[in-house]
């Protein structure tokens, strides 16, 4: 077998690996470019003016995060292949013949692919960037102002280097969900890093490559970060953030209506398009789609998401508790250690623990036979512990990270003044801290079942036999070109996806 | 050596009027923010706007600046006018104004030299890499010209932030609160300096702040502002020695105050001559500094409640019945003196007052 595996990582190191990389950075840069596109400008709009529909224009725009990128990809490519109706019709119109006739778009590249994963993502940035420049000191450019500076200046020279930092915080996650990105480049039969492992595995039957790709998919994952956390620390200090919300200028009708074409078209491109598609597929196919098999498989994915979510949302109750109550470098390596897994791409992390699953599989079945008992099967590697096991690993960070938002926020001295009045350490915890963070604790709960309920490359390569999530139900058919068929489960993921969205609107809202 | 060629000429001229500010009225969602503000400045002098916390001192100052605009009244600087009625409007980058923030408003990302270029964009390089020189000599922080402002201390950004404000040659400079986030001793060594610089280079300067000390030490007028309207404007000693109304008295913690209607038992328990026929609703103003304690025998109904050391001298809190009954209601006093009182807390007291009290119409 390690004979095997070394040819087939040498095999791709001499032929393809070279363009595989090369597609990947492609992929990533392309994604950035328009996820900057979309993003940017309509952050600005939303944070500084002020403008009839605004509130509701400034969560349309996190709407497209619901729709996972393949599906998008998917009903793009339906719409604008060459046998698809813009295409026929642009024949029709203009009495061209054949391809040779004219030149269009070919969404099946490394340009669609980036463009699918664009407005998929770009929403990451948007949240960052509406933030930053919300909460900007006025003062700042009050003092341009004052000292001459035009609006277009002080754009340029203060409040675009101000965001920098969070800016780079959101290039790095739409980075790491494009590098991780499985399902639209698979669909579009672009070769990445990660489709790569996929197909080492699945394909070659070659763990070890597999691996050894992983190894030089998470180098870029590192670098990524390390980038990230450079430009946090610089964040310390560049932050002038007040907590105060500036003042909105009033804009202009001709400003309003090119603010609300730009940001509609994003919008339509990124969510009410393939929306409404999927919902006319889902009444176009209606018996397909209403199968027992759909009911099935969301109930499989529930149980498993919950599962997740509940175990995730425990471990950072403890780890951050922990911290809080004998705050050590030890506990603290813990808590660290458990909010990694979010860098790692799905594909990697799934090799990375078929690899020990497998193993302790193997010996657990020598020692069973060892002790006169039939073969127990690959009770961890082939049943639902692996997928969950991914998917805790992968998630933990945004419970770690609701949790810690909350204890940061908490003073010290409430559990000082709790222990001067005799209570015990759970008593504190119980009656002090869970009644604080219990907001947040569901918050978190939601967010990594929502995560679990989407999550695709992990679940394609850990799912056990005969076993679907919706993510990869939905995924197989659009691979197979019949989404139509799986539009339910589609519109269920992005119902499922829209939840803390709107959560979220409302909460800010009350504020 | 420059700049002081340029004060210098500035002293001989004729003082002119720098600011003038005519019925000013401002309003935030029918919420009333500044009324009638109405007061002028003259070239070189300091202004300060005392007021307690949501009185609009502020909104006033960013009223001068251009950066709030008011609905009404004028607003004139050297004779131009910058705001009249919503028919004129000045943009505040034309006004030529420099301004000072609360937290500074140093730009993070930028080099304390970047941060005072900022401003002087209009100038050639060398004519600018001149006046940043010109600017941190005058703060005294030639060395700090490629720090952030992350790597200054608090007192150092502060000066900065004067720079930067004094490097355009502004005609008018304006502070909001420039000294709250500084302390002690610093301060006032900091509020000393500030004002010479001010004075060397007659810039016409207004400040705003909640601190009377500040004022005392920083203006050579004050302006106190209650409820959005100016209550009083003259010299410090003045504002605080003779104020003219309660709520100014009140606010500057001027003294102890006795209205002629509901303390005729207070007074009566003052033996001195002063006009006490004033038929007028009013104050009595008693400053403690001059209210004389000494030891009674008698039931005076006067009683020393305590006695605390403040640095200058002592303070007395006295207790003062208004009727004879020992369960009377009282009124608290304070009095000061330079040396202990020897008096037991508890013991009577008899008091005195060695001039003529300041009468407030009401």
């Amino acid at each position: 077998m390690p004979n095997d595996a070394d040819h087939t990582f040498s095999n791709l190191a001499d032929s393809v690996l070279w363009v595989y990389i090369k597609n990947s950075l492609a992929i990533v840069s392309g994604t950035l470019l328009f996820a900057c596109l979309f993003a940017i400008a309509p952050a600005w709009w939303c944070a500084r003016y002020e403008f009839s529909g605004r509130r509701y224009l400034q969560w349309m725009m996190v709407f497209p995060l619901a729709i996972p990128a393949y599906i998008s990809a998917y009903i793009y490519t339906d719409a604008l292949d060459y046998a698809g109706p813009i295409q026929s019709s642009l024949r029709d119109f203009f009495t061209w013949q054949s391809p040779h006739d004219y030149w269009f778009f070919d969404i099946r590249s490394r340009w669609g692919a980036s463009l699918m994963l664009g407005l998929a993502l770009y929403p990451y940035i948007f949240l960052l960037l509406r933030n930053t420049f919300e909460q900007g000191s006025q003062s700042l450019s009050q003092a341009a102002q004052l000292m001459g500076a035009s609006p277009r200046k002080i754009f340029w020279t203060i409040h675009l280097p101000l965001a920098r930092p969070a800016l780079a915080v959101g290039c790095t996650l739409v980075a790491m969900e494009s590098l991780a990105d499985y399902g639209t480049v698979q669909l579009f039969a672009i070769n990445t890093l990660t489709t790569a492992i996929y197909d080492s595995w699945l394909v070659y039957g070659s763990l070890a490559s597999a691996a050894k790709i992983s190894c030089l998919t998470l180098l870029f994952v590192i670098t990524l970060t390390a980038l990230e956390k450079n430009s946090r620390k610089k964040q310390l200090h560049f932050d002038s953030r007040t907590g105060k919300t500036t003042e909105k200028t009033n804009a202009s009708n001709t400003k309003t209506g090119i603010i609300w074409l730009f940001c509609g078209l994003v919008f339509c491109l990124g969510f009410l398009i393939p929306l409404i598609t999927l919902i006319g597929y889902c009444t176009d196919y209606w018996l397909e789609n209403m199968n027992d098999d759909v009911w099935q498989h969301s109930q499989s994915t529930f149980i498993l998401a919950l599962t997740a979510a509940f175990i995730a949302t425990l471990l950072a109750i403890v780890f951050n508790s922990q911290q809080r109550f004998t705050p050590s470098t030890q506990n603290q390596a813990k808590l660290s250690l458990s909010s990694l897994g979010y860098a790692i791409p799905g594909t990697v992390l799934a090799i990375g623990i078929l690899i020990p699953l497998g193993q302790l599989d193997i010996w657990l079945n020598h020692f069973i036979q060892w002790l006169g008992f039939e073969k127990v099967g690959l009770i961890f590697s082939g049943t639902s512990f692996a997928l969950i096991l991914a998917f805790v690993i992968r998630f933990s960070a945004i419970s770690n990270g609701s949790i810690q938002a909350v204890y940061k926020q908490m003073p010290t001295n409430l559990d000082s003044a709790s222990t001067m009045l005799k209570a015990s350490r759970f008593k504190t915890f119980h009656k002090i801290h869970l009644p604080i963070m219990r907001p947040a604790l569901i918050s978190a709960f939601l967010l990594v079942f929502i995560e679990c309920v989407k999550e695709l490359p992990a679940s394609l390569l850990l799912r056990p036999f005969d076993f679907e999530t919706l993510a990869t139900y939905v995924y197989q058919f659009a691979s197979d070109e019949q989404l139509e068929h799986a539009a339910s489960s589609a519109l269920l993921i992005i119902v499922v996806s829209l939840l803390p969205i709107l959560l979220l609107s409302r909460s800010q809202k009350m504020q | 050596m420059k700049d002081k060629n340029i004060s210098n000429e500035r002293y001989t001229q004729k003082k002119t009027t720098a600011l003038e500010l005519l019925n000013i009225q401002l309003a935030i969602n029918n919420h009333t923010i500044l009324q009638a503000l109405t007061f002028d400045l003259t070239e070189g002098e300091i202004l300060c706007l005392l007021g307690p916390s949501g009185c609009g001192k502020t909104t006033a100052l960013k009223t001068i600046a251009g950066l709030s605009i008011p609905q009404q009244g004028h607003i004139s600087l050297f004779g131009d006018t910058v705001f009249s009625d919503n028919i004129i409007n000045q943009p505040p980058e034309q006004r030529s104004i420099g301004f000072i923030f609360q937290d500074y408003a140093l730009f993070p990302h930028m080099t304390v030299s970047q941060n005072i270029a900022y401003g002087l964009s209009h100038l050639g390089k060398q004519e600018r890499q001149q006046r940043i020189k010109e600017s941190l000599e005058l703060v005294e922080l030639s060395d700090l010209e490629q720090r952030y402002p992350h790597e200054l201390s608090g007192g150092q950004q502060q000066r900065i932030a004067v720079a930067r404000a004094l490097a355009p040659k502004p005609k008018l400079l304006l502070m909001d609160e420039p000294f709250s986030n500084i302390d002690g001793q610093v301060k006032r060594r900091m509020m000393a300096d500030l004002r010479r610089l001010l004075k060397e280079h007659s810039i016409s300067c207004i400040f705003v702040t909640h601190a009377k000390e500040e004022a005392f030490a920083f203006a050579d007028k004050t302006a106190v502002m209650i409820n959005g309207h100016i209550e009083q404007l003259d010299i410090p000693a003045k504002v605080f020695n003779q104020p003219n109304t309660f709520a100014v008295a009140e606010f500057m913690e001027a003294g102890n105050l006795a209205t002629l209607k509901h303390s005729q038992q207070v007074l009566d328990k003052i033996p001195h001559q002063w006009p006490r026929d004033i038929d007028n609703s009013g104050y009595w103003l008693f400053k403690p500094q001059h209210l004389i304690l000494s030891h009674s025998l008698q039931n005076t109904g006067i009683e020393l409640i305590d006695s605390t050391y403040i640095g200058r001298g002592y303070q007395h809190d006295i207790a003062i019945r208004l009727t004879k009954s020992n369960h009377a209601p009282t009124v608290i006093w304070k009095a000061e003196t330079e040396t202990p009182l020897g008096i037991a807390i508890g013991e009577n007291i008899a008091l005195e007052y060695d001039q003529q009290p300041h009468w407030l119409q009401d």
